[in-house]
């Protein structure tokens, strides 16, 4: 194969108040014609401004101090884009080399028609009459199995879904057959389903067509690699650290931080504790239920205006009902737009329930108002999710942690400064770090923080709402392995929402699977990952690109969420269910959980069609 | 204090906030030392010959009365910055309370308190203050209390848009779980995030007020003779403008170059509290 695009000895710098910082150094490296080449590492590691160098989108103050960037175009003919004036910079971009953005929410004109979008790449770089580019640009929608092409191209971003738009994106990038595109996260903002329509999608158009374009695929997931591309780049701040075959990287990882990458992977941890297990094998069976919640329904009214009053609602938490015993962790995992987070505010009392029963140690809280919630508020406590965004930016660590046992009066403040310590101490942080700032930490030391806010009023039930969602892989195993032992030391019980399989699988005792609102399956973990039952379920675990197992038969789910505000009649799942039957197409059968093994509870209408 | 030391950088990198701060402390300086800088008693009669036009004597002249205008203008910043920054303070404390609270609170108070803001802003804020002193009556305190309470719905708006991003954030919901009363979550954490827009805005909003009060001084409302604030020395130097300008020049100018001081001040202000802003690209 002929080389594409060579890059030799880049350097690439950032300047800032504080002084400037070397974002990349030394990285060199080629992409052969026609393959798929996987950048891959945490954030922060430089892959993105490598692409970003290589397009020639470098924000102002980051600029390259040296190095080659080489296109051959034709073979022989061979341009440096580096040297290129800003003009014939953009006759490279989107004709020889484009780009697909992280965000299809927010690189699409909400403006401009989707089709108009993509007439206008053609027609910039192509000269051809209007008729040939509109048929041009119908094809191009139907390269990226656009349902309905001629419909949708006169339709705006807002009215298509995130993997449609990310779709419309790819055929951006595809509109002048380029030779290169480089994708920067394309699916990393979708939902696993959606993903896996995408990098199915992706690995078609790899083996038709566009076999001759190259792909720079940039992401952090190793399962998205393992499953896509030829070759893989490991960065690792700013340095290339390994460079290789997929198969031979995976197998055989050269560097340390290879293969601690890999090894941190929850699907590895998982492998090794099964190994530890069988030596142990401690299992506590207790039957004290400390959280039960009966038919909880949330419903949002949907605002119309201050003088419009709305009959619709969006119908995020529909008929809960489950029981979380003692010392255990129920895992809620499920899409976007599932209602899973929802359910844990209503849990903990941060919305207020439309209906339902929320029992905690025998005590019926679901109307109790602020102040009798105080009380419950010191045994029932919370983690978010975004590290960054929940610890308030004004207040040091001391501050935060001390403000939560003054209110409560747990403590004196002199005694409460040694317990902090201590707590401080139990989450893995220096002494030290109590009069900093948050945004003097990382993100994966203001999620400790978080934990240990948390932990300071004693609590002994605590939701985690996707606590390791926003954390780089090697970050997010640290964070578990924390989590894991404050459980044991704290004496807790929790539940843990994730989108994540791997992370619910490696971390809970019982899982249940939200759709639209509903609860589709619910069984022990090992149960619920050996043997699922509903056909949701099933495309979700399938749907998860893995490094150690190859998925041969992918269940593949089509279409998108629907919306909750009018979600399907019957059974939710039906609109994407792989084989649905005359009763559930109709909407005939009501949703409701059947007991089919002991502790497994399916959906009746899917224990009807299997 | 890396973060200060850049603030302070941007501010000195640039001309006019640099000329704005010197003036400034020039102006508090000489009201705080007034009794030692100025020559003669700002009200002492025949201190010289009447409308004697500016000499070595009198720097900036006399009035009708023979008073000394130099004096008169250095004991007059004490008036001018003291009534603009109490009239500022008025105004942002009762609008930050105001507008945290509908903010936080939400649903039908916000609605309900954001139509009153509108309905104030209806009338212009300098009608506003004429008629709050209509109905309370003439002095420099009430003009004060006047000026400041116009300027409350300026202030209320802002500062309610700003907290109502700062309620969305996720640490406001960690404290609601953390079992924290409204007070607590409104004044100990809403307050501190929005603390550097209402510098700002205040600091924007200060020249605003100096002029606003020195104009209803100037119509007689405000500082009664022979108080020696600018607007009032303004009015007074009225009738004789043709004979001896420089009653009205000084104090015009001093009034003119405190109030551009403070608008520079406030515009580097609020450049140098916005993080993105990067100095090192020249662009200040």
């Amino acid at each position: 194969m002929n080389e594409l695009l060579k890059v030799s000895n880049l350097n690439t710098e950032f300047k800032s108040d504080y002084g400037s910082k070397q974002a990349l150094s030394n990285i060199s490296f080629n992409i052969k014609e026609g393959e798929v080449l996987a950048l891959v590492g945490e954030s922060g590691s430089g892959k993105t401004v490598t692409s970003l160098s290589i397009m020639g989108l470098l924000p102002n103050n980051a600029s390259v101090k040296e190095g080659e960037i080489k296109l051959f175009k034709n073979n022989s003919h061979e341009i440096n884009i580096l040297n290129l004036s800003e003009e014939k910079h953009n006759e490279i971009r989107g004709n020889d080399i484009s780009m697909v953005f992280q965000e299809p929410m927010t690189c699409l004109n909400p403006t401009m028609s989707v089709g108009d979008q993509i007439l206008e790449v053609i027609t910039r770089h192509k000269k051809i009459s209007k008729t040939i580019a509109k048929k041009e640009m119908i094809d191009l929608l139907e390269l990226v199995e656009i349902p309905d092409p001629i419909q949708r191209a006169t339709e705006y971003p807002h009215q298509l879904s995130g993997g449609m738009r990310q779709r419309i994106m790819i055929a951006i990038a595809l509109a002048c057959n380029p030779k290169l595109i480089i994708a920067d996260e394309p699916t990393s903002a979708l939902d696993v389903t959606i993903q896996a329509q995408l990098l199915e999608l992706l690995k078609k158009l790899k083996n038709s067509i566009v076999s001759k374009t190259s792909i720079l695929f940039i992401t952090h997931d190793l399962g998205i690699v393992k499953e896509l591309a030829d070759r893989v780049i490991v960065m690792y701040q700013g340095k290339i650290v390994e460079e290789g075959n997929v198969l031979e990287v995976f197998e055989n990882p050269k560097h340390s931080y290879t293969n601690n990458l890999i090894q941190s992977l929850p699907e590895f941890k998982i492998e090794k504790r099964k190994q530890e297990n069988i030596k142990t094998n401690k299992i506590i069976n207790n039957k004290n239920i400390i959280l039960s919640i009966k038919n909880i329904y949330k419903e949002f009214p949907v605002d119309k205006g201050i003088f419009k009053q709305s009959d619709d609602t969006v119908k995020a938490v529909q008929n809960v009902s489950f029981d979380v015993k003692q010392n255990k962790v129920l895992g809620l995992v499920g899409e976007s737009g599932s209602g899973k987070s929802t359910l844990g505010k209503t849990i903990i009392k941060l919305i207020q329930p439309t209906s339902g029963e929320i029992n905690f140690k025998n005590q019926n809280i679901s109307n109790f108002n602020r102040k009798k919630m105080q009380n419950i508020r010191q045994k029932m406590q919370m983690i978010f999710q975004d590290p960054f965004a929940s610890l308030n930016p004004r207040k040091n660590i001391l501050d935060t942690l001390m403000e939560p046992i003054l209110v409560h009066k747990l403590l004196k403040k002199n005694e409460a400064t040694d317990y902090i310590k201590q707590i401080i101490n139990d989450v893995g942080l220096p002494v030290e770090s109590l009069h900093r700032f948050p945004h003097e930490f990382s993100g994966g030391q203001r999620q400790r923080i978080g934990i240990a806010r948390a932990l300071v009023l004693k609590p002994e039930f605590i939701i985690a709402d996707e606590p390791v969602s926003a954390l780089d892989v090697s970050i997010q195993a640290q964070v578990l392995n924390l989590l894991e032992k404050i459980k044991e030391t704290y004496d807790l019980t929790m539940i843990f929402i994730s989108h994540d399989l791997s992370v619910i699988e490696y971390f809970c005792d019982e899982v249940a699977v939200m759709y639209l609102g509903h609860i589709v399956e619910m069984a022990p973990v090992n149960e619920l990952f050996n043997n699922p039952k509903h056909s949701y379920t099933k495309a979700l675990l399938s749907a998860v690109p893995k490094v150690k197992t190859k998925n041969t038969n992918k269940i593949l789910i089509k279409g998108d969420i629907p919306s909750p505000i009018n979600p399907p009649s019957g059974c939710v799942f039906r609109t994407r269910c792989p084989h649905p039957t005359h009763d559930c197409k109709e909407g005939n059968i009501e949703m409701g959980l059947i007991e089919v093994s002991p502790d497994h509870w399916v959906d009746q209408c899917c224990v009807n069609c299997n | 204090m890396k973060k200060l030391k850049i603030i302070l950088k941007r501010f000195l990198l640039n001309k006019g906030s640099a000329f704005g701060g010197i003036f400034l402390i020039l102006i508090v300086f000489s009201a705080i030392f007034a009794p030692i800088i100025a020559p003669y008693d700002w009200n002492a009669v025949d201190t010289g010959p009447r409308l004697s036009s500016p000499s070595f004597d009198f720097l900036f002249g006399t009035d009708i009365h023979g008073r000394d205008v130099f004096s008169r203008i250095i004991y007059g910043a004490r008036y001018s910055l003291s009534v603009g920054v109490i009239s500022v303070l008025f105004g942002i404390i009762t609008g930050s309370i105001f507008g945290i609270t509908i903010a936080y609170i939400g649903g039908k108070v916000d609605i309900i308190g954001s139509r009153i803001i509108d309905v104030m802003f209806g009338f212009p804020s300098f009608l506003l203050s004429l008629l709050v002193v209509a109905i309370i009556g003439v002095g420099l305190w009430n003009v004060v209390f006047a000026v400041g309470l116009a300027s409350i719905p300026h202030f209320a708006r802002i500062i309610r848009s700003a907290a109502l991003q700062v309620k969305e954030q996720p640490y406001i919901e960690a404290c609601v779980s953390l079992g924290y009363g409204n007070i607590r979550i409104m004044f100990n954490h809403i307050l501190p995030n929005i603390f550097p827009i209402i510098i700002v805005i205040a600091t924007l909003d200060l020249g605003g007020a100096i002029i606003s009060i020195a104009s209803l001084s100037f119509l007689g409302l405000g500082a009664q003779p022979p108080e020696p604030e600018w607007g009032a020395m303004l009015s007074s130097g009225r009738e004789y403008m043709r004979y001896a300008p420089w009653t009205m020049i000084y104090p015009g100018l001093f009034l003119f170059l405190t109030v551009m001081s403070v608008n520079l001040l406030g515009d580097r202000l609020s450049i140098a509290l916005d993080s993105r802003q990067s100095i090192s690209k020249g662009k200040v």
